[in-house]
């Protein structure tokens, strides 16, 4: 809670073009904004370039943040978009793949208490470009079909799909990191 | 477990993972933010300067016009000093009357006399002897007047009425030789004549000469450039009165007064 007063405190100075300001905004909420960036980039290097792009934006676009939501929460739809724009770039270079058919078992869980962040992470990187953007909003930060249906220019249909070819992969990814373990819940 | 919940269940799982995932931000990334900020800033910043100076620009380009058509006026309406020469002047070819050019001379002029070379002679010795002995009197009639300075507004009238005489003597008795034959004796004839001063030559003064004939040209009227020039400088720069001023004097010549402070060191005002 302090943080995120300390964070809003910052707003006019990163308004007024402080820079200053805009290097302690950096400071707090770069780390975090990396993690978010790792999940949407296919590795560390494009996630570094996103999370730059991303600042920038941020900097630059001030104005138009009114006041809706907190300043952070907008600060992180802004990186969550310059990742969006990642992917629009990455498909019109023709750079898309599709996931065959998998096996869903819905019937297993996962404890993923042995796994590390970066175990994770690294099974979400190999996920294809549209399946890992699809999963992570939806999954991770709570989009609805429907926004990023409008976010991606797909059909819902098209988003729940890929969606559920995201989960089912990497379940089946996780699965294979566990080392086949069943845990029922 | 619905599989709906099962895949909340893993969605939540992976979600509560990520929630504090903080991996490190490599070093040197904030400047490459910060400098691509200051050159983002830099390319805002030069039109805004542009517009700033937008103003200015036009004002200044408005005056320099302005100026631009003065001059142009100025120097074809420029005054030009006009110099008449003298010369022969062409013969008037209309017919005059007889009647108006014939003028008789009533009296016939007396003919030459021949010189006397060994008068004029005698006359230039006593005049040489005169001339010797003045020196030292006007030296000593200066000492007196410097002795005597109460008198000074009195003296030289007195000095004057004794000196003229002589003069008046002389004309009077040259215009007597020239109607009548001389009655006075020579020796007194020489001696008036070698008291008459030697005849200078006239003084000419090239520039009264110039300025007769600049007079005979058309009078130049005061241009209005000045007020053109004074309402545009007061109009760009309001801070002091400032005031340019052309005229043209007697003698054709352009004056240029001016009164503000362009003419000041501004360095004084530094220190």
């Amino acid at each position: 809670m302090e943080q995120t007063v300390t964070i809003d405190s910052l707003y006019e100075g990163c308004k007024a073009g402080s820079r200053q300001a805009q290097e302690k905004l950096y400071r707090a909420l770069a780390s975090k904004l990396l993690g978010v960036c790792m999940r949407y980039a296919r590795s560390t290097f494009e996630a570094e370039d996103m999370l730059q792009v991303g600042f920038i934006k941020v900097f630059r676009s001030m104005d138009s943040y009114r006041g809706e939501g907190s300043f952070e929460g907008w600060i992180r739809r802004i990186m969550v978009n310059t990742a969006i724009e990642t992917y629009r770039r990455n498909m019109r270079s023709g750079q898309h793949t599709e996931i065959d058919e998998v096996h869903d078992d819905v019937q297993r869980t996962f404890a993923m208490d042995t796994l590390e962040c970066e175990d994770l992470l690294r099974v979400i990187q190999t996920l294809p470009d549209g399946y890992r953007i699809v999963f992570n909003m939806y999954a991770l930060e709570g989009f609805s079909h429907k926004e990023i249906a409008e976010a991606l220019q797909i059909s819902e249909g098209a988003s729940k799909s890929q969606l559920s070819r995201a989960r089912a992969w990497l379940k089946e990814k996780i699965k294979q990191l566990e080392g086949g373990t069943y845990e029922p819940r | 477990m619905n599989p709906d919940e099962k895949n909340k269940h893993f969605d939540g799982q992976l979600r509560k993972k990520f929630e504090d995932f903080s991996p490190g931000v490599p070093t040197g990334l904030w400047d490459k933010i910060a400098s691509q900020l200051d050159a983002q800033e830099q390319r805002h910043t030069v039109p805004m300067n542009v517009k700033q100076r937008r103003f200015p620009t036009w004002w200044t380009a408005v005056a320099a016009a302005l100026l631009i058509v003065c001059g142009v006026t100025y120097w074809y309406n420029r005054p030009i000093t006009t110099t008449y020469l003298q010369g022969h002047v062409a013969p008037d070819i209309t017919p005059v009357e007889p009647t108006a050019v014939v003028i008789e001379t009533a009296e016939p002029t007396p003919p030459p006399v021949p010189l006397d070379v060994e008068r004029l002679k005698r006359v230039f010795a006593k005049k040489n002897r005169k001339a010797a002995s003045n020196s030292p009197q006007r030296s000593a009639l200066e000492e007196q007047v410097a002795e005597r300075p109460t008198e000074s507004a009195e003296f030289p009238q007195l000095a004057a009425n004794d000196e003229v005489p002589p003069a008046k003597r002389i004309v009077e008795k040259a215009e007597v030789a020239a109607g009548e034959p001389p009655i006075v004796q020579p020796s007194v004839m020489e001696e008036a004549l070698a008291g008459v001063p030697d005849i200078q030559p006239l003084v000419t003064l090239e520039d009264e000469d110039e300025t007769m004939l600049a007079s005979t040209a058309p009078a130049k009227q005061p241009f209005g450039l000045s007020n053109i020039l004074n309402y545009v400088v007061g109009t760009v720069d309001q801070r002091e009165e400032k005031l340019v001023t052309f005229s043209n004097d007697d003698e054709g010549s352009l004056k240029l007064d001016f009164n503000f402070s362009l003419a000041k060191n501004k360095k004084k005002k530094l220190k």
